[in-house]
């Protein structure tokens, strides 16, 4: 796994001249000027490995962590290099860890971003790099088992995007300074490879490498894209869970699904 | 199963490294199909148009120029049709309607894109190309 992580580090440490996806609808639209859309997305994860670092610890009292998340992202496209992002989570969990259960629910952090990416067109292929100043705003932090740390952080993300007719792949490297005294900064490194197998679909395998002060966690797996009728458009995601360490006795991060329909004008 | 996935991130590096090296259409394939779209189809244009390889991305061209009042929204879907394989744009136009070239060469740099070169069939059904140059 260390040699998977050094390459990862290999590979992202280039693109951190170019810059960062995952921000417009569906990862795909809106590139024209003027457009712009929303999606909605239901992420589900849970768990009921109790861990510490790699190891996997007895679990007899059984604890658990259920968590449901509905994203509401939109954004708005002014011309292809600049564009405004906000993405809202409302989050449901249930947790139960060293004998502390809770249900709660509640806004996580509220996201702003404004991609600045530059296009290139040529012949048989096009893509972009960029640089995406973000900013989050801390969600709900009451409870034992609080959503969200309450700090507003800013962060930054660079993007690299290449595709041809058929093949498409990206990379996104993010971080996030903590401004909450007891945590540490985080990173995240997103690479896609995609394959265009239709006018109107895509498949592609997506890979998540996050790095929290909690856990270290890398995902794997498949993503299904479809365009219904250049308004609406699909996307399904699941993550298998390769790397899910924590760095503290606490219940693993799990595989996760995303499903989510998206809409663009 | 994590074998496979390792398997399969590791193609994803070695993509980063050989996709770069990725570029250009067959242009003999190309010409054979704007030539062919160009006979069959009367009141048309084509436009090659460079990175125009996503059908997804792209339609906002679609949404763009399909607005132009010179555009005969009622053939192809909404007067405009996208072949990402090749990067041509094909474009119904309305009869004996005066073209705007410059404003479809407008609205699709609003969308992102770049065009290159304007194919259309003239009086004796020869077909003239004309590059396009940014004024």
């Amino acid at each position: 796994m260390k040699t998977i992580l050094i390459c990862t580090l290999i590979v992202a440490l280039p693109n951190l001249f170019f810059l960062s996806a995952d921000q417009p609808i569906m990862n795909e639209v809106p590139r024209w000027d003027g457009g712009y859309g929303f999606q909605v997305f239901s992420e589900s994860r849970s768990s009921k490995d109790l861990k510490f670092h790699n190891n996997k610890l007895d679990n007899p009292n059984n604890n658990h962590y259920r968590k449901h998340i509905t994203h509401l992202e939109g954004v708005y496209t002014w011309t292809k290099w600049i564009r405004l992002t906000v993405k809202i989570p409302w989050v449901q969990q249930s947790k139960k860890l060293l004998n502390v259960e809770e249900s709660n629910q509640g806004f996580s952090d509220i996201k702003l971003a404004l991609p600045l990416r530059h296009y290139y067109n040529e012949d048989g292929y096009s893509g972009h790099y960029g640089i995406v100043p973000q900013i989050r705003f801390g969600g709900d932090n009451k409870g034992l088992h609080k959503i969200s740390d309450g700090s507003t952080d800013p962060g930054f993300s660079f993007t690299f995007e290449k595709e041809t007719a058929n093949l498409k792949l990206s990379a996104d490297v993010t971080y996030w300074i903590e401004t909450h005294s007891q945590k540490d900064d985080e990173w995240s490194i997103d690479t896609t490879l995609g394959w265009n197998y239709h006018d109107r679909g895509a498949l592609k395998l997506e890979t998540e490498l996050v790095n929290t002060d909690q856990n270290e966690w890398i995902g794997m797996g498949p993503t299904f894209f479809w365009n219904f009728n250049d308004c609406m458009m699909t996307r399904f995601e699941y993550k298998f869970a390769l790397k899910d360490t924590l760095k503290k006795v606490g219940l693993a991060r799990g595989d996760s699904l995303r499903i989510g329909l998206g809409f663009v004008f | 199963m994590k074998h496979l996935f390792k398997s399969l991130f590791l193609l994803t590096l070695l993509c980063f490294f050989y996709l770069p090296a990725l570029s250009g259409g067959d242009n003999t394939q190309k010409e054979n199909v704007i030539k062919s779209l160009l006979i069959e189809n009367n009141n048309m244009v084509v436009i090659t148009v460079d990175g125009l390889c996503c059908r997804n991305c792209g339609i906002g061209i679609g949404k763009k120029v399909c607005k132009l009042n010179f555009i005969d929204t009622e053939k192809l879907p909404k007067g405009v049709k996208i072949d990402r394989i090749n990067g041509l744009l094909s474009i119904a136009l309305k009869e004996n309607e005066e073209v705007d070239y410059e404003a479809i060469y407008t609205a699709i740099r609003k969308a992102g894109y770049k065009p290159k070169a304007l194919f259309k069939k003239d009086s004796d059904n020869k077909i003239n190309k004309s590059d396009i140059v940014k004024k």
